[in-house]
């Protein structure tokens, strides 16, 4: 009740802020120069800059919000959106009714807000979501009604501290990768508590001390204490950097079903790592060890592990080769990343990323015009026992020849084999194979108006032995599409198809075709409405060549995005 | 305290508030610490959010590599922006070299730099046009083809030609 009361005071003082924003707009109908300050940072000779700047103070600042205090003269900094989401689902699988849910109906909106004063920010983002969190258990923590994000702190030139939400990244995320994706995975792993982090030429060091909740089931919810620190610096040439840092973390690994109290277990990662950077050769490699404790039947054992990660790309004009190398053992936390070293970005043990891997991949691009490029590639990746295995190879020709069109064709071949042992007789064998022919073209018309088409089809075959069970072979293709129209200014219409072809797996959606609709209405630059309709399949959805990872979702969605 | 007495007062009047760019501190692909702040002031820059997985991201490089070379004269920066994560963080490079483009190249890996642009809601293709004093001018969402003689107009627009 207290957030949506201060949701809807903040909410108020946006719209007044926003319309007040607009009644001054209407009264100057004249495009206005935004231009303020104090001038000191225009330098002399900058012609351009200084006449803006006269420009400016004959207009009388009308659109300044540098505020005059005193002798002082404070910079001020404001953005805030507001994004609302409602959502009426035909039908939705509901893990805690234990089956589908019909006619479940969704609203979300989260409005976030950065202010600058000088150097000292503030922000947030609040969180309004019906129906309450208790009464359903499908969605994790994240979505019910509170202040999901806040910080406050100060961004300097050399020092930057933080108190509150912060993200990180050390080195390539070996050790620890602190991230908000909405736009590919719709992930979001921040800390909440201190960061600091301060940059001089040859010196950089960053320093955290934060806890943060893992969730991979709304049941479950992991709270881990993380403290981190790292160091890069240039010791003797400036295209020579090496870094080290130490991830300490409280981590909860499970539990107590007795008394209910979460089990907690140390671990470390010390790591190392050398980049060197050139015109021609850039390389980057990282080692880093860890300790820690897992489940062995019903006892928590020590382990230690390790990590290796190189890359090596090397330039030759608009050429390149790249070559990358992993091989992680015992090697995860819930706040890291390790590069997964595939095309397809699948780890090769999706239920423990860096658990027991090694690979290599390799990749060529020849770009004999500017727009023009055919690139090729191969990887393999596998465990110590080599009973889990991935090859993909593959290759692509893009021609972007904007703004006339762009025409993207490629294609990837991935084979996996998954192969274990069930009780002391049984065995299990999984093999997968997988063509993905994949095509984009765009083409503008003089009007201005544009199409674009994407089309991927897969084929899927798979070979399961269930040990005496018995074999199961699978042949499934997925023909997929989508045509997208677009006016600018005004709106811009999608219409998608997918088909599930042949031998049908299991689908968890009980159907084998989707179809969606969404048009999306750009009402003035800063408000866009979408209408969505349809049901989309599970799992990597892609539109206008973004993709995200996506839950199955079956109905209406319309979503209003503001910027102010 | 004043300060921020004051700040309030202005809000509370309605006093209109054209954005000021959120600044950052990015590392570029060469392994230089790149500062917004060091530009404001100086030139007018445009921030290009682009990742090496995005097609029509990449489609568009290609016209701000022109736009770049038209006006760097004139007091244009470019900076792209790459939110690819660390797992894609070594083609990045060999991406902008095919692209042929020689703007600064920032990594943002965590997308930090994205959201305190765009909040919570964040999509890339997105294109900024940053103002000499600092202060956003335009914003260009999910480009589309036809949209970069707007983005062009813009720019020429904040450089006062």
């Amino acid at each position: 009740m207290r957030y949506s009361i201060l949701y809807l005071t903040l909410a108020c003082l946006l719209v007044l802020t926003g319309a007040t924003a607009a009644q001054e707009e209407d009264e100057y109908p004249e495009e206005p120069d935004f231009i303020v300050g104090d001038g000191e940072d225009v330098e002399a000779g900058d012609e351009a800059a200084e006449d803006t700047v006269e420009e400016a103070e004959e207009e009388e600042n009308a659109y300044s919000y540098v505020i005059g205090v005193g002798d002082d003269e404070t910079q001020v900094g404001i953005q805030v959106s507001n994004t609302a989401e409602y959502k009426l689902y035909e039908s939705v699988y509901d893990s805690a009714a234990g089956g589908k849910v019909y006619g479940m109906q969704t609203f979300e909106d989260d409005l976030t807000a950065n202010v600058s004063i000088d150097n000292l920010v503030l922000g947030g983002t609040l969180r309004f979501w019906q129906p309450r969190y208790d009464d359903v258990l499908t969605y994790s923590r994240q979505y019910k009604s509170e202040l999901f994000k806040w910080y406050v702190g100060y961004a300097g030139e050399v020092a930057e501290a933080r108190y509150g939400t912060f993200y990180t990244t050390f080195g390539r995320g070996l050790t620890l990768h602190l991230y908000d994706d909405p736009i590919f995975y719709d992930v979001d792993n921040f800390l909440e508590g201190f960061y600091g982090h301060v940059t001089l030429d040859w010196l950089d060091v960053k320093g955290l001390v934060g806890r943060g909740s893992y969730d991979f089931d709304p049941l479950y919810t992991f709270t881990d204490d993380v403290r981190a620190v790292e160091a890069s610096f240039n010791p003797f040439l400036p295209w020579i950097e090496i870094g080290g840092g130490l991830v300490s973390q409280d981590q909860q690994v499970g539990v107590d079903f007795v008394s209910g109290e979460a089990i907690r277990k140390p671990l470390l990662m010390p790591s190392g790592r050398l980049k060197v950077t050139t015109d021609y050769v850039d390389f980057y490699g990282e080692y880093a060890a860890s300790s820690g404790y897992e489940l062995e039947g019903t006892e928590y054992v020590p382990y230690d592990g390790e990590a290796i990660y190189a890359s090596l790309v090397g330039y030759l004009g608009r050429n390149s080769l790249r070559v990358e190398y992993k091989n992680y053992d015992h090697f995860y936390n819930h706040w890291n990343s390790p590069p997964e070293v595939s095309f397809s970005t699948k780890p090769l043990d999706k239920s423990y990323p860096g658990k027991d891997e090694e690979g290599y991949l390799v990749q060529l691009t020849y770009s004999p015009l500017i727009g023009l490029s055919v690139s090729g590639g191969y990887c393999d990746a596998w465990d110590s026992a080599e009973e889990m295995t991935r090859t993909e190879y593959g290759g692509e020709v893009r021609w972007d020849a904007w703004p006339w069109h762009l025409v993207a064709a490629g294609w990837l071949h991935g084979e996996s084999k998954e192969y274990g042992t069930v009780g002391e007789a049984d065995y299990y064998l999984y093999e997968r194979d997988e063509i993905w022919p994949d095509l984009e073209v765009s083409y503008i018309f003089p009007t201005g108006h544009s199409l674009a088409l994407h089309y991927r089809h897969e084929l899927i075959e798979e070979h399961e032995v269930l040990g005496d069970f018995g074999e199961n072979d699978i042949s499934e293709q997925n023909p997929q599409g989508s045509l997208t129209y677009n006016w600018p200014e005004l709106f811009s219409a999608t219409v998608g198809a997918q088909f599930a072809l042949g031998d049908l797996r299991t689908l968890d959606e009980g159907r084998d075709y989707w179809i969606t609709g969404e048009v999306t209405f750009h009402l003035g630059p800063n408000h866009d409405l979408s209408v969505f309709y349809g049901n989309e399949r599970g799992g990597l959805v892609c539109s206008g060549g973004i993709c995200r990872e996506e839950p199955p979702f079956d109905g209406l969605r319309v979503t209003l995005e503001s910027r102010i | 305290m004043r300060k921020l007495s004051a700040l309030l007062l202005v809000l509370l009047a309605g006093v209109a508030v054209a954005a000021q760019a959120p600044l950052f501190q990015l590392e570029d692909v060469n392994g230089n610490n790149v500062k917004l702040s060091d530009y404001i002031g100086d030139y007018v820059v445009v921030l290009d959010f682009w990742a090496t997985s995005c097609s029509p991201c990449l489609a568009v490089m290609p016209h701000m590599q022109e736009l770049y070379e038209e006006y760097k004269d004139d007091g244009l920066r470019v900076i792209g922006i790459s939110e690819d994560l660390p797992r894609n963080v070594s083609s990045v490079k060999a991406k902008a070299r095919e692209l042929g483009v020689t703007y600064t190249i920032v990594l943002d890996q965590n997308a930090a730099a994205l959201q305190a642009y765009q909040g919570g809601d964040a999509g890339i293709p997105f294109i900024v046009v940053i103002g000499y004093d600092g202060q956003i001018t335009d914003t260009f969402r999910r480009i589309q083809p036809g949209d970069e003689d707007k983005i062009e107009e813009a720019v020429v627009e904040a450089l006062g030609l």
